[in-house]
């Protein structure tokens, strides 16, 4: 079922590196773009990702799909992300499990759903219609929620393995976003990690947060803290080696700085893979998580 | 009764949404933070109120913040407070629509203009236009460029009977303020237009948007002929009426004017001139 392909470790394309990776041998394995700002008829943005292409492997991140909207699905936003899939050839494409849109508004924003049969089988028919008009499996993102609903009758891990059930998508799987949620709704991110269907994670997202005193609030414009360094290893421990991202969007550093925590990332998954293997042919039990939700951790 | 996914999916968009946020929102509907924590849970470290809020201020700042990328210098001219004060007013008529985030102040320039910022400067949405115009010729479709050696390489007949094609990533704007004035100095020291009338051009280069005045009325002449596909010959035809110019001299003129238009870019290759032969 893992179908998508171990392209090692990569980091996002954004507006500031753009020359640089679309020039010069730098060293990650492949680049994630949001979709929706490649969405453009032409200039620099399609001239870069064209060249970024022939250098490696390129995956499609979208945010602006809806699928948990009550809207009808988007007929020309799944052209354009078509028709933009078919010149890049993506290894995958993903959007999250979240809505964005209401009575043919958006607002660009990832909003958090009621886990309840209901919106369960309004989002596998969406997915289900949205690989169909696309030809092919996508991956679904958990996203960083601030609020919960009364009424959500499943946990969000629950409620992500179904979709993956009904619907045979995989899952990106946000390391630091089940850290935020985690920490906002008291939730064990350990039990998250392994309510998740092993086989169904197809790729792994990392990035940083700031900490509002009250909650913790997914910005991607820090650097990727302790804590998540060590969901990231037990996450590595339950999943193996899955495709992982250094996500950044604002702040954005030198390249060599994302670049150097992308070698992180390989180092901590090379080290905590043979760990396993050792353990696996010596027959050991798993050890105790080591990571905390604590805040700063 | 459990709300439907429709339900809860309204009342989260309407509170996130309002102008004054969430709380001001609930009043408005007649409702309060009690009936609130009926759909969403509150805890005593965030009630159900402050934790919608979080996506209410998500919404408005996003969208603020990529409204003061587009427009600096608007935003440089009226300062943080109108600014902030003129978006929210903005989303309150134009509610984003397009999945793009880059669509979201595409209907700037049109709403300031009935905007009391824009009505008492009126030079304002002109200058929001020319700035938006620059962010939306930035990722319009590419096209193959005219050469100046395809256009020198062309015989005299083939000359006049060609038809000019302008790149579709340029626009013409008719300011009646002098905007080109301003462009650099208002991001450092914001300054007002003069009431200058002034054409500008405004075209995408090497991937960069630049934009230049045309005070040539044979150019400007040649320029409003172009859009429409005319050929050489009526290119300079316009310039003679316009111009003072001896017909020996006009073929020259219009050159150079073309000249330009191939260097700046301007010009998309015709489709019977071949790239590296001889017509």
């Amino acid at each position: 079922m893992r179908d998508f392909p171990n392209i090692g470790h990569g980091i996002g394309l954004r507006p500031p590196h753009f020359a640089a990776l679309a020039s010069e041998a730098a060293a990650v394995d492949w680049v994630e773009v949001i979709s929706e700002n490649f969405m453009v008829a032409g200039g620099n943005p399609r001239a870069v990702l064209r060249k970024v292409r022939e250098r490696m492997p390129v995956v499609l991140h979208g945010v602006s799909l809806s699928l948990g909207s009550v809207d009808a699905l988007d007929e020309r936003y799944l052209d354009a992300l078509d028709e933009l899939a078919h010149e890049v050839q993506p290894a995958w494409i993903s959007d999250h499990l979240c809505w964005s849109s209401f009575g043919g508004h958006t607002g660009h924003d990832l909003w958090p759903i009621p886990f309840t049969e209901e919106a369960l089988a309004h989002i596998s028919t969406r997915v289900l219609r949205v690989q169909q008009r696309l030809g092919r499996r996508i991956l679904v993102e958990n996203v960083s929620s601030y609020l919960q609903f009364v009424d959500s009758a499943l946990t969000e891990w629950e409620f992500l393995a179904e979709l993956c059930r009904r619907t045979d998508c995989g899952v990106l799987l946000d390391v630091n976003n089940v850290f935020v949620s985690a920490y906002n709704h008291g939730f064990s991110a350990q039990a998250f990690l392994e309510g998740i269907p092993v086989d169904r994670v197809g790729q792994i997202h990392l990035a940083g947060h700031r900490d509002e005193g009250t909650h913790l609030l997914d910005t991607h414009d820090h650097p990727i803290c302790e804590g998540v360094w060590n969901l990231y290893r037990a996450a590595v421990e339950r999943f193996g080696a899955v495709p992982t991202l250094i996500e950044r969007d604002d702040e954005i550093p030198p390249l060599a700085e994302l670049i150097a925590e992308s070698r992180m990332a390989a180092s901590i998954e090379r080290e905590v893979c043979a760990s396993r293997e050792r353990r696996l042919a010596a027959k050991a039990p798993v050890p105790d998580a080591e990571w905390s939700i604590a805040r700063g951790a | 009764m459990p709300a439907t996914l429709r339900d809860v999916q309204a009342l989260f968009y309407d509170l996130v949404t309002a102008p004054e946020g969430v709380a001001p929102g609930l009043i408005a509907r007649g409702q309060s933070g009690r009936d609130l924590e009926a759909v969403i849970r509150g805890d005593q470290r965030m009630s159900a109120v402050e934790r919608l809020d979080v996506y209410a201020n998500m919404y408005f700042y996003r969208i603020l913040d990529v409204l003061r990328e587009e427009y600096p210098r608007v935003l440089a001219l009226v300062g943080d407070a109108a600014f902030h004060d003129l978006v929210t007013d903005y989303l309150l008529v134009h509610r984003p629509r397009n999945p793009s985030l880059r669509e979201a102040g595409a209907l700037l320039p049109p709403y300031l203009a009935r905007h009391a910022l824009g009505v008492a400067r009126p030079w304002l949405p002109q200058l929001a236009h020319l700035e938006r115009t620059h962010r939306e010729l930035f990722d319009d479709a590419d096209d193959e460029l005219l050469s100046l050696d395809a256009l020198q390489s062309l015989s005299p007949d083939a000359f006049a009977t060609l038809a000019v094609r302008l790149c579709p990533t340029h626009a013409v704007l008719d300011s009646a303020y002098s905007l080109s004035g301003i462009w650099t100095a208002c991001l450092s020291e914001p300054v007002e237009p003069e009431a200058r009338g002034e054409l500008l051009l405004v075209w995408r280069a090497n991937f960069e948007v630049r934009h230049r005045v045309i005070d040539d009325a044979g150019e400007a002449a040649m320029l409003s002929l172009a859009a429409g596909g005319a050929t050489m010959s009526e290119l300079c035809e316009a310039m003679t009426a316009r111009l003072p110019i001896e017909a020996g001299d006009l073929a020259g003129r219009a050159f150079q004017i073309l000249a330009r238009w191939v260097d700046d870019g301007l010009l998309m290759r015709a489709a019977d001139i071949k790239t590296g032969e001889s017509t």
